[in-house]
């Protein structure tokens, strides 16, 4: 008893003083981590955009013409849903620019003819199989059809003889090259994309239209308007390819939700109003600027940086084929990562029997993700391009002797595949998760009106699962997008200063334009260039990241 | 009975399902062959790394490094004259970077779980969880720009210290903000899994909300945070970029415990490996194979500390259920 009282001598005195310090400490050490990050964040992006170094009147002009009007459209549409739908309204063109901007550096380094030939090819293998569904044909006759002429479009069957006869060598070089080297007038800039881009784009607003009218009159209309904007486009001053582009992704898109959100939704169409001052606003600002001659702030990240090639001085240095670079890594990402990941998530819930194999499937799924992504670049390194030591070794199989040759050093496609491997087990984590939420009744349904187990992945449990898997996906390229130790390892960091041109060509990237901007001593590297590039890049993951954002929302309100 | 059997075997045999379960099965089994893909590469270079090469009369003696040279040299001088591969010298840099992280992700990430799990409003956990992964979202190459520029300066310029340009504080300071979202997101998942009951029971006996997340939501969640820890910690060894930026490319075997020796640069196994890389490789020489032995002893020693993790956090699973 008597040790017991000894104990609990605090007995009747609760110290309140103890619990309140205790959780201050505890805010104060969650945050700690998050402010020093903003202050670091915020350092960066002050020294790419030097706020300080622009004229007072430049700010006040923008004050005037931009910041009061925009506040005043604001609290004219207070309404939160009207206010909802400016931001979206705002939103939109900031996302077509976006897009346009991407589609500009894919264009870059896929030229147009090439991207004509292919698109035609694969138009024709997409007839095909078309065709062949149309027509009735049971399974195995469709997949020998379509693998067989699918092959004959794309690559052509290396017939000798062939190949000198006028029309029918199509047959033996494929169309993409055929295309590309036979057919003399080939379509301009212009008309590639007008065929390529906005017949898919007219299709596909005409028939969005069309549904959610309820009437294929304005479908057929909204769908004519689009090729007459494309068309129209031949008139003006710039490129009409470029014009093309930008018409596509920020007009249209534009156009079609303010002219649904004013057909459709009368309550909230006055929040309208506020984007349409925000940009009208930002255009008369620079009107402005440019009447009074007054100086913005002379920033480092500005376009100049964005469109031009590392030269090794600090104010005409720029960043662009990184940028180019690392789009086409991320082509190469997505093609290789995604359709493995998704089909590895949906054996192992869907088909994977309760054995020691699965069991240990997942188990090294888990344990992949924790592996240092250097070593994913040896991987890369050992395996794509040495083949773990056999590269220029020859083998002989069935007395034909080939040479083995690994894939060359710093191509384009050995980094996008290490890097791929990298979020491979990301990726089938959160696809995993996507499918498990799935409700299992929904599984048991379609099993019970007789649909095998195919039919019930693709038609019910795919469908449902695919938003999760789009957005761990998209997640997922946005880590891609910042991993350098494996594009070092792979790349050997003597990057080019131009675009690649194929998927065996050397390339760029963002993370590794950084890293060797980071050992520059000059002070203009230091704290402007270097950070501009830093700013490029952060910018480059919140807008994947919004990507996701947006695409979750989306589905989730469907 | 004969219709459901026919019916049975035709839709299980359908050449449809049988193609989707192969292709299905074979996308699983790509991670395996990923695995495999590792660890045959990296055995293979180790190897090469280590094995005396019989070399033809006339030609160059190739250099080979013996095993315990590698485990317990205490040079490393790969471009040096002659070269040398000790793996402690490294090693050390590994070590106290690892405990430098940990002395500020650690404490950081075990209070921001608490006050996630115990103290913080619905509505304040739904910014902060979010705003907590972007901690580690920004890519490491970011991080080490920051250590680099702005965080080895202000370093220098508030503390009395002689901190060279490269050091392995402001490296240990920015690795260890990257891992705090680990550290306190599976560690707040295991105080979360403690059962209300148990608290319920703490305040009956009068307990304050310090006494009960103190002496009751810790200890009970205590396998989880463990876990949480040891994956942590093995995050920080295995990180590269952050480090091969802001700590330097020498490594020289240092007592880990000398807190002076953190104001130098201090070059771990992560960041040796991208000097190696960024070296001359194209010849395949012993550097180019010291590459791999290195990254032999990363992935032996991560895997080890993700396996002891899993099987920690498991026991924790069982607790509870």
């Amino acid at each position: 008893m008597a040790a017991e009282t000894e104990s609990t001598q605090g007995f009747g005195r609760v110290s309140r003083i103890r619990g309140v310090v205790f959780r201050y400490v505890l805010l104060v050490a969650t945050l700690s981590a998050l402010v020093s990050l903003g202050v670091l964040l915020t350092n960066v992006t002050f020294d790419a955009i030097r706020p300080f170094s622009a004229d007072p009147g430049w700010y006040a002009t923008y004050l005037v013409a931009f910041l009061v009007p925009s506040v005043l459209a604001g609290l004219y549409a207070r309404n939160q849903d009207a206010l909802a739908v400016g931001v979206e309204g705002l939103f939109v063109p900031i996302a077509g620019l976006f897009g346009a901007g991407t589609l500009f550096l894919l264009f870059e380094a896929i030229a147009f003819h090439v991207w004509f030939a292919w698109a035609a090819g694969i138009a024709v293998l997409a007839a095909v199989y078309f065709g062949c569904v149309r027509s009735g044909l049971n399974l195995r006759a469709r997949t020998i059809a379509v693998l067989v002429a699918g092959w004959i479009a794309l690559f052509g069957v290396p017939v000798p003889g062939l190949a000198e006869v006028p029309v029918v060598e199509i047959l033996a070089l494929g169309i993409p090259e055929y295309i590309q080297f036979h057919v003399t007038p080939i379509p301009n800039r212009y008309l590639t994309y007008l065929l390529t881009l906005a017949l898919p784009a007219a299709v596909y607003v005409g028939r969005r239209v069309g549904r959610i009218e309820q009437n294929r009159r304005s479908g057929v209309l909204a769908g004519g308007l689009v090729v007459a904007a494309a068309l129209s486009v031949v008139f003006q001053v710039m490129p009409p390819g470029t014009i093309l582009i930008l018409v596509l992704t920020v007009a249209v898109p534009t156009i079609y939700y303010v002219v649904m959100t004013i057909r459709h939704r009368p309550d909230v169409r006055v929040g309208l109003v506020f984007p349409a001052v925000i940009v009208g606003g930002a255009l008369v600002g620079h009107q402005l600027t440019g009447m009074f001659g007054v100086q913005g702030p002379t920033a480092w990240l500005d376009m100049a940086f964005l469109t031009s090639a590392p030269t090794g001085v600090p104010e005409t240095t720029g960043l662009h084929p990184a940028l180019v670079g690392s789009l086409l890594l991320m082509v190469v990402v997505i093609a290789s990562a995604f359709p493995l990941g998704v089909g590895a998530a949906v054996y192992l819930e869907e088909y994977a029997p309760d054995t020691w194999y699965t069991r240990f499937i997942q188990l090294n799924i888990s344990n992949l993700a924790g592996v240092p992504s250097v070593v994913y670049g040896l991987l890369g390194l050992g395996l794509f391009i040495d083949l773990g030591g056999l590269n220029g070794q020859t083998v002989t199989i069935a007395g034909v002797t080939i040479t083995l040759s690994g894939l060359p050093t710093g191509s384009l496609l050995a980094g996008g595949l290490a890097i791929s491997l990298l979020i491979l087990p990301i990726v089938i984590i959160s696809s995993q998760e996507a499918i498990r939420s799935v409700p299992d009744s929904l599984r048991q349904a379609s099993f019970g009106m007789g649909a095998t187990q195919w039919q019930t992945v693709r038609n019910v449990v795919l469908p449902r699962a695919i938003p999760g898997v789009l957005t761990g996906t998209i997640l997922a390229v946005g880590r891609a997008v910042g991993e350098t130790a494996p594009l070092i390892m792979v790349l050997a960091a003597d990057f080019k200063a131009s675009p690649p041109t194929s998927l065996f060509d050397k390339t760029s990237a963002l993370p590794l334009q950084v890293y060797n901007w980071a050992f520059l001593p000059d002070e203009a590297f230091r704290h402007g260039v270097l950070a501009a590039g830093v700013v490029t890049m952060v910018v480059v993951l919140l807008s994947i990241n919004s990507i996701a954002i947006v695409v979750r929302n989306k589905y989730e309100t469907e | 009975m004969s219709d459901e059997l026919g019916l049975t075997r035709q839709t299980d045999t359908a050449p449809r399902e049988r193609i989707a379960r192969w292709f299905f099965f074979a996308c699983a089994s790509a991670s395996v062959v990923v695995t495999l893909g590792i660890v045959v590469v990296l055995v293979l270079g180790a190897v090469d790394f280590f094995r005396a090469t019989a070399v033809p009369l006339g030609s160059a003696p190739e250099q080979t490094v013996p095993f315990a040279e590698y485990l317990f040299g205490s040079t490393w001088s790969p471009g040096g004259e002659p070269q040398s591969f000790g793996l402690l010298a490294p090693l050390s840099a590994t070590i106290m970077l690892t405990i430098g992280a940990a002395l500020i992700a650690l404490p950081l990430g075990l209070a921001t779980a608490i006050y996630l799990s115990e103290y913080a409003s619905e509505r304040n956990r739904a910014y902060l969880k979010p705003a907590l992964e972007v901690l580690a979202g920004v890519p490491t190459v970011v991080y080490g720009y920051f250590a680099l520029v702005y965080i080895t300066p202000a370093i220098d310029a508030v503390l009395p210290i002689d901190l060279s340009t490269f050091n392995l504080l402001s490296a240990c300071i920015v690795v260890g903000i990257m891992i705090i979202p680990m550290v306190s997101s599976i560690s707040e998942d295991a105080m979360s899994a403690v059962p209300d009951s148990l608290r319920q029971a703490g305040y009956g006996l009068g307990a304050t909300k310090f006494d009960v997340s103190t002496s009751i939501v810790v200890p009970s969640a205590v396998s989880g945070i463990a876990s949480a820890f040891i994956l942590a910690l093995s995050r920080a060894i295995g990180e590269t970029m952050a480090v091969a930026i802001a700590a330097g490319s020498r490594s020289v075997l240092q007592n880990p415990l000398d807190p002076t020796a953190y104001f130098g640069p201090n070059s771990p196994i992560t960041a040796q490996m991208i000097n190696l890389a960024l070296g001359d490789i194209s010849a395949r020489g012993p550097a180019y194979r010291a590459m791999f032995a290195l990254g032999l002893t990363l992935f032996v020693v991560t895997l080890l500390m993700n396996l002891i993790s899993d099987l920690i956090a498991q026991r924790y699973r069982e607790v509870y259920r």
